[in-house]
């Protein structure tokens, strides 16, 4: 994903959209084994998408209402609590879904976005 | 000061702004993920004010994060705003004009007793009575549309719509206008029945005197149950949107019950305690009856021609 910071605000605005959308189902793709919320956006971000803490942990609470991740307090080795999220069942099957949404998508725009289009 | 003082001040202004029951749970939670974000720009050492600037910085504004976080709750939505500001503009001019009358009647006739604090206090209690009023009904009405909204889910039909010049249409202003009104009155009556029909009347000094006939008083249930039937009707209308068959048959047997009491009314002993006035209130009552009637014809062509 592209560096927010190089884009003028309105291209921005649309930019952060744009990612905000997908942030979800890339979530849903890392929570695969049990991460905290700092882990989870270095992990992401060593994947090229760089999250603002603003939108992350907010968001990994909403999934966790919605019961696609569950969560767990643990104390870290300095005696200090953090929470730990995980998929639930439902949010596998919500990563299927998402997935193949976003094939389908993707390609879609693929074809649109090509020069010869 | 020391890193974690200014942790812990960034914590309590987000969970300031949260909804209660997710508080201690979402500063807990954020308290982690500073101190995780702090540790690892720190590597262990002592952080400076700079390096926890930097990461507080980095977290935002804590409104903003209190509202990722789901504070955004509000009483009155975006859909209903705009009636909302219809009905209060309408609602605050008739309460100034009428306060503002009322004002003028007293000064004219005790100017000497009547001190400007009480006008101006009387006249804003009024407007604030009024505005809170206003907000009480749309925050309800706020509830029951989002109850309503969930229930329809996708079930909705387009064939469901009124045509434009519908006459079956509820325009929401004005009923809630009516609601608010119709409420006030009930009040007013209520008062009156506690007062035994007597009014307070102001001339040299503040006194009450009886100015409705035990006749009157006798009817003055049966009006507060009409008007309440009323306003039930005028919600009944706001919440379905518009006159329903079956809403028109019960405003229609609403009229009906007020033009008999009005007749009866009529037709009984007189309704003023003095002679002087009697004239005078079997006008008003026999307006009453004309306007049921009215309303009773109306109610009734439009059920036929469906």
């Amino acid at each position: 994903m592209a560096n927010p910071t190089t884009l003028p605000t309105p291209f921005e605005n649309l930019a952060s959209e744009l990612r905000r959308g997908l942030l979800a189902l890339a979530v849903l793709a890392e929570c695969r084994a049990p991460q905290y919320g700092y882990s989870l956006k270095q992990s992401l971000g060593q994947r090229g998408l760089e999250i603002n803490e603003g939108t992350l942990y907010p968001l990994l609470r909403r999934l966790e209402e919605q019961g696609l991740l569950t969560s767990q307090w643990q104390l870290a080795d300095e005696s200090r609590p953090r929470r730990y999220y995980v998929r639930s069942p439902q949010g596998q099957a919500a990563l299927a879904h998402l997935t193949a949404e976003w094939r389908q998508l993707s390609q879609a725009l693929d074809g649109l976005l090509s020069p010869e289009a | 000061m020391n890193a974690q003082d200014w942790i812990d001040r960034y914590v309590t202004e987000v969970g300031r702004m949260l909804p209660a029951q997710d508080r201690a749970d979402v500063e807990k939670e954020i308290r982690s993920l500073l101190q995780d974000a702090l540790e690892a720009e720190t590597a262990g050492v002592a952080a400076s004010d700079e390096q926890v600037f930097a990461v507080l910085h980095q977290f935002g504004p804590p409104r903003e994060i209190a509202m990722r976080y789901g504070a955004s709750q509000w009483l009155i939505g975006p859909l209903l705003y705009p009636t909302f500001i219809t009905v209060l503009r309408v609602v605050v001019g008739i309460v100034l004009a009428v306060s503002l009358f009322g004002a003028l009647l007293s000064i004219s006739q005790s100017p000497a007793t009547l001190s400007v604090v009480d006008l101006v206090g009387g006249i804003l209690n009024g407007l604030m009575q009024a505005v809170a009023w206003v907000v009480v009904i749309f925050a309800l009405m706020e509830r029951l549309n989002l109850r309503e909204l969930q229930r329809a889910g996708g079930s909705w039909d387009p064939r469901s719509l009124p045509a434009a010049g519908n006459v079956d249409r509820v325009s929401t202003a004005e009923t809630i206008v009516t609601v608010i009104f119709t409420t006030a009155f009930i009040v007013i009556l209520g008062a009156l029945l506690d007062s035994q029909g007597r009014l307070a009347v102001h001339g040299s000094e503040w006194t009450s005197m009886a100015i409705f006939s035990p006749a009157f008083m006798r009817y003055v249930p049966w009006m507060m149950a009409l008007l309440a039937a009323d306003v039930v009707l005028a919600v009944a209308t706001l919440i379905r949107g518009r006159w329903t068959p079956a809403l028109r048959v019960l405003a229609l047997l609403v009229n009906l019950a007020g033009i008999v009491v009005a007749a009866l009314m009529l037709a009984g002993p007189s309704l003023a305690a003095w002679e002087l006035l009697a004239p005078a209130f079997d006008i008003v009552v026999a307006i009453v009856l004309v306007v049921n009637v009215a309303e009773a014809v109306q109610q009734g062509w439009r059920l036929m021609k469906r």
